[in-house]
């Protein structure tokens, strides 16, 4: 019925633009006579432009930065990724999935060509060629918060006790200790980041004005951000942290910079974990391929239809 | 005749302009909806998404299609969000091509009494040893889960190939798969692999296995080890954080609050 009705609305339309049309064939005009003895001038050819990598000062100075060193030290966290009302949790599948592209060899982009080292599940290097022909090594640390895919049974599992608290440490320690860190996980209403089971009601739902009040894993970083600069008087080693998460800008990215002076990739958007996967596997490979904020912003988004993530304070 | 081919031009504009507007009235197709079934704002939203899925008459059609493609991970959502158990066969005969493992972990979703056979004794054929090397590491993590809480027993050899992984992740998949039969199903069938687990070279499936040691130690009249062998093997360990890590386990056997 919609359809009719724009159809006939167009077609009405269209009649009386052919309508208002001049008539051509009442005032036809003789096409004009070629000038016999014009000069044909030869077209000028088109000119090539190839337009130049605009890199901005900002840009430059962030890899500086980040290339300085001969080492690189990357972590990417996967916070515990429950499904409530669900038991399902997905953590360490999408850090699984994760892995596995990261060990591939690479045909695009460089979040690829890893190897692990033979003591440590969670580390992988890779050795990235650099412009001045020297290498850089670069060390990734990729941990998981759950032991298992069942909230009930992780919940019973001691083990689970030591994984969050590897986790926690892994994403924590790196705000002071990484260059790059990335939390692929909830954001628990503005509580997050979180790398534990979260706490419940009576009822089994989670108990959401624990985490808005207390917003635990949040004060935690802002805390351990503070100090770095409280006890060295300088920001730490950290310049990117990119949050892989529900509405990090919103939750996020505002206390942050007021804090600390590094750069922070946000979602002002709802993530789907097929999108935060590749987002994150993205921001690696951009970061590694030295991208700037265009090029960067268009490896990071994701989903159907595409959103943007934020990139702010670098870039 | 410029009359003509200009009304005959109008025209194909007419159509075309009207179906865009048509689109942009239209209801949002699966993929839309699956997207909200994900993630949305509000419950309410969610069950909306849901309804309106069961209301599409050529979904299965599309779903079908879609896990061959790049919305296989939607295709995946919905399935299970709808229960439709009778996608399961389209499932399995994929199982060995789920290269990211997600198409197994929403296959374990839609397990039920009635389909259980099914589904376990195909994971268990595609374990033997033989077939192993054609799944993604993902894909037998993915499988071990439930097999493991359900106490289905697979067979020694499958079980001894499984450990021999070269990804970390299957052989820590393989203990809490053990753990699991132990522990819920008092079944003892592989707890060998643990003692295996305790020399293993990365110390993350070092410590998994003596904290699922203790576990059993604690949970059983006939402990597989004492506390003081898992303590000398803590006391074994050369990085010192390992070793602090591994008497942190000893001394912090509680469950999550």
């Amino acid at each position: 019925m919609r359809r009719l009705l724009a159809f006939w609305l167009l077609l009405v339309l269209g009649v009386s633009v052919v309508e208002a049309k001049p008539k051509t064939t009442a005032v036809a005009k003789p096409p004009p006579k070629p000038k016999a003895m014009a000069v044909i001038k030869p077209q000028p050819k088109a000119k090539v432009t190839v337009k130049p990598v605009v890199r901005s000062e900002e840009c430059d100075r962030f890899y500086r930065a980040l290339y300085r060193k001969p080492v690189i030290n990357i972590r990417v966290v996967f916070g515990y990724k429950d499904t409530r009302p669900g038991r399902f949790v997905g953590d360490r599948h999408e850090r699984l999935a994760f892995v596995q592209r990261i060990l591939k060899p690479c045909v695009n982009g460089q979040a690829c060509g890893f190897t692990r080292g033979p003591q440590n599940t969670d580390l992988f290097i890779k050795m990235l060629p650099q412009p001045n022909g020297k290498r850089t090594r670069i060390q990734l640390w990729v941990a998981h918060s759950a032991v298992g895919s069942d909230d009930i049974e992780n919940r019973r599992d001691p083990f689970q006790n030591w994984q969050s608290r590897y986790a926690s440490d892994a994403f924590f320690s790196g705000l002071t200790k990484a260059d790059v860190v990335l939390y692929n996980g909830h954001s628990r209403f503005g509580g997050g980041p979180d790398f534990t089971p979260p706490r419940l009601t009576p009822g089994n739902g989670i108990e959401t004005s624990y985490y808005q009040d207390e917003r635990p894993g949040f004060a935690h970083a802002i805390d351990t951000l503070e100090a770095e600069v409280l006890l060295t008087g300088r920001a730490g080693r950290l310049k990117m942290l990119g949050l892989f998460s529900c509405a990090s800008s919103q939750h996020f990215s505002d206390e942050l910079k007021k804090t600390a002076k590094v750069g922070v990739l946000s979602s002002q958007h709802l993530m789907y974990h097929g999108d935060a996967l590749e987002s994150s596997l993205g921001a690696l490979s951009g970061l590694l391929e030295r991208q700037c904020k265009s090029d960067l912003a268009n490896s990071i988004r994701s989903g159907q239809p595409m959103r943007a993530m934020n990139i702010e304070g670098a870039l | 005749m410029k009359q003509v081919l200009h009304v005959f031009q109008l025209f194909v504009w007419v159509i075309a302009i009207s179906a865009m507007v048509e689109a942009s009235y239209a209801a949002p197709n699966w993929t839309q909806l699956a997207r909200k079934v994900g993630i949305s704002e509000t419950e309410a939203e969610r069950l909306q998404a849901i309804a309106a899925l069961r209301a599409d008459t050529k979904l299965s059609s599309n779903l079908i299609a879609a896990l061959d493609s790049d919305n296989r991970l939607l295709a995946l959502d919905v399935i299970v969000a709808l229960s439709m158990r009778e996608m399961v066969p389209e499932l399995l005969s994929r199982i060995t091509s789920d290269e990211d493992g997600f198409l197994t972990l929403n296959l374990n979703a839609l397990l039920e009494e009635k389909n259980k056979d099914l589904i376990f004794s195909r994971y268990q054929e595609i374990l033997k040893p033989a077939e192993i090397a054609q799944l993604s590491p993902a894909a037998i993590v993915a499988m071990l889960e439930p097999l493991g809480r359900a106490g289905f027993v697979l067979p020694r050899a499958s079980v001894d190939e499984l450990f021999r992984q070269a990804f970390p992740e299957v052989r820590a998949a393989v203990i809490y798969y053990v753990r699991m039969l132990a522990l819920r199903h008092s079944r003892r069938d592989h707890v060998r692999v643990l003692s295996e687990a305790l020399r293993a070279g990365e110390f993350q499936i070092r410590l998994q296995a003596i904290s699922t040691l203790l576990e059993l130690t604690r949970s059983s009249g006939r402990p597989p080890v004492t506390r003081e062998k898992l303590t000398r093997r803590c006391e074994k360990e050369s990085h010192p954080k390992v070793k602090r890590q591994c008497f942190w386990i000893l001394d912090n056997p509680g469950s999550v609050p």
